[in-house]
């Protein structure tokens, strides 16, 4: 908590997780992120995670009329980057927002990595908490329980993308927990979520997860253009693999994942031909 | 056994900003295979591993463990620990290898989960 006479910083307000996109990813993954995580802009990283530029949806229009959807983003961003520093205050940030009309600011260190991203819906959210106008207990804010009806989740995954390998689990994650599903189920679709989604990213060029979220049960599918499992029994025996050194430096790549994923599931399809995979899982939420 | 204690015990370096008095482990795994983790791991399990990559708070992450110390002294990068600030997972480093680690927290009384 901010101390009243304390005056809030960017660093007390902005989002750490920050979604950004590889310089040399194509505009058409950049659109998806965009429309999978409903944001208007995303920074555009190079590979130590220094700012290089911004990818808007009007650039993503351009884009598009232009006929460039497979061009990398840094063809396409923004250069010109208005950012902000953690040290700056909440005021010196609003002024910003103000002048450049901008949904979104990156805040960057003196080497231009970035450290997190600032939205106005940022500021007043922390600002709602500062001064503790809604004191809603929030676990009974985000417990929806049986009150909805079906929740559909899809995420992109993109082959060899080991940055973020494992977001969209987490993002399942986040939102089964939001929903009020029972910590065991979330932990089972967590687990079998991650391993699908860590599979696609090892052995794949890309792939897409699907979750369907009911109060009776979740339903997973993973989709994925790659080069197909050749022998799926043997791919189901625990300790078998076919992953590469890199992939077991960091410690996958075991012969766990696909074991893995049937243990977490209550049933489990999977079909696969050189064109590419695909997964089905059920867990009951009872 | 809180976490504060196991870095008293391993004689650890914090490295994320948490209360480890409020962190509370109920048994350990030791593991440089992450599937395996994701496999065996039971809940309130604090994981030591020699493992520096950010896919091991990633998994920590899925399985709500309640933290992980690197042994060996490997210093994990600036983006695994501010991964791990961001997912809310207690990351500490001792310099004991994975055996003496295991070794000293396990004859602390920190015992292992119960087979399945």
């Amino acid at each position: 908590m901010i101390e009243k006479h304390h005056l809030p910083k960017v660093a007390d307000v902005m989002t750490r997780e920050v979604i950004s996109v590889p310089k040399n990813s194509t505009v058409r993954q950049a659109k998806e992120i965009m429309r999978i995580k409903s944001i208007s802009g995303m920074p555009v990283v190079d590979r130590d995670n220094t700012l290089i530029g911004i990818i808007s949806i009007a650039d993503i229009i351009k884009a598009l009329e232009e006929g460039n959807l497979d061009a990398p983003v840094d063809k396409v961003m923004t250069r010109q980057v208005v950012s902000l520093r953690e040290h700056d205050t909440v005021g010196q940030a609003l002024k910003v927002f103000r002048q450049y009309g901008y949904g979104r600011l990156p805040v960057i260190d003196d080497r231009r990595h970035v450290l997190g991203v600032l939205t106005q819906s940022d500021i007043v959210s922390r600002l709602v908490q500062i001064l503790e106008i809604d004191k809603v207990d929030e676990s009974k804010e985000t417990h929806l329980s049986e009150d909805f009806e079906s929740y559909i989740f899809e995420y992109h995954i993109q082959g060899m993308d080991f940055d973020r390998a494992g977001e969209g689990a987490s993002t399942l994650k986040k939102i089964l927990n939001d929903l009020g599903i029972k910590g065991s189920v979330v932990r089972r679709c967590a687990i079998a979520a991650y391993e699908a989604e860590m599979n696609v990213v090892i052995h794949a060029y890309e792939g897409k997860m699907t979750a369907r979220v009911t109060p009776k049960e979740i339903t997973i599918t993973v989709d994925d253009t790659g080069p197909g499992i050749k022998d799926i029994p043997l791919a189901l025996k625990p300790g078998y693999s076919t992953a590469p050194d890199r992939v077991r430096e960091m410690g996958f790549g075991a012969g766990m994942g696909l074991p893995n994923i049937k243990k977490s599931a209550d049933e489990f399809f999977i079909e696969s031909s050189p064109q590419g995979t695909h997964l089905h899982i059920k867990i009951y939420t009872e | 056994m809180t976490l504060s204690e196991i870095r008293r015990l391993l004689k650890a370096n914090p490295l994320t900003d948490h209360n480890l008095d409020e962190r509370n482990a109920e048994t350990a795994c030791g593991a440089d295979l992450l599937s395996d983790v994701l496999a065996f791991t039971k809940e309130k399990t604090v994981l030591l591993t020699g493992l520096i990559h950010p896919q091991v708070i990633r998994t920590a992450e899925m399985l709500d463990l309640v933290g992980v110390v690197f042994v060996r002294g490997k210093e994990p990068s600036r983006e695994i620990i501010d991964l791990a600030q961001a997912k809310d997972i207690p990351v500490l480093c001792t310099a004991y290898p994975m055996y003496e680690s295991c070794g000293i927290l396990y004859k602390a009384g920190l015992g292992g989960a119960p087979l399945d």
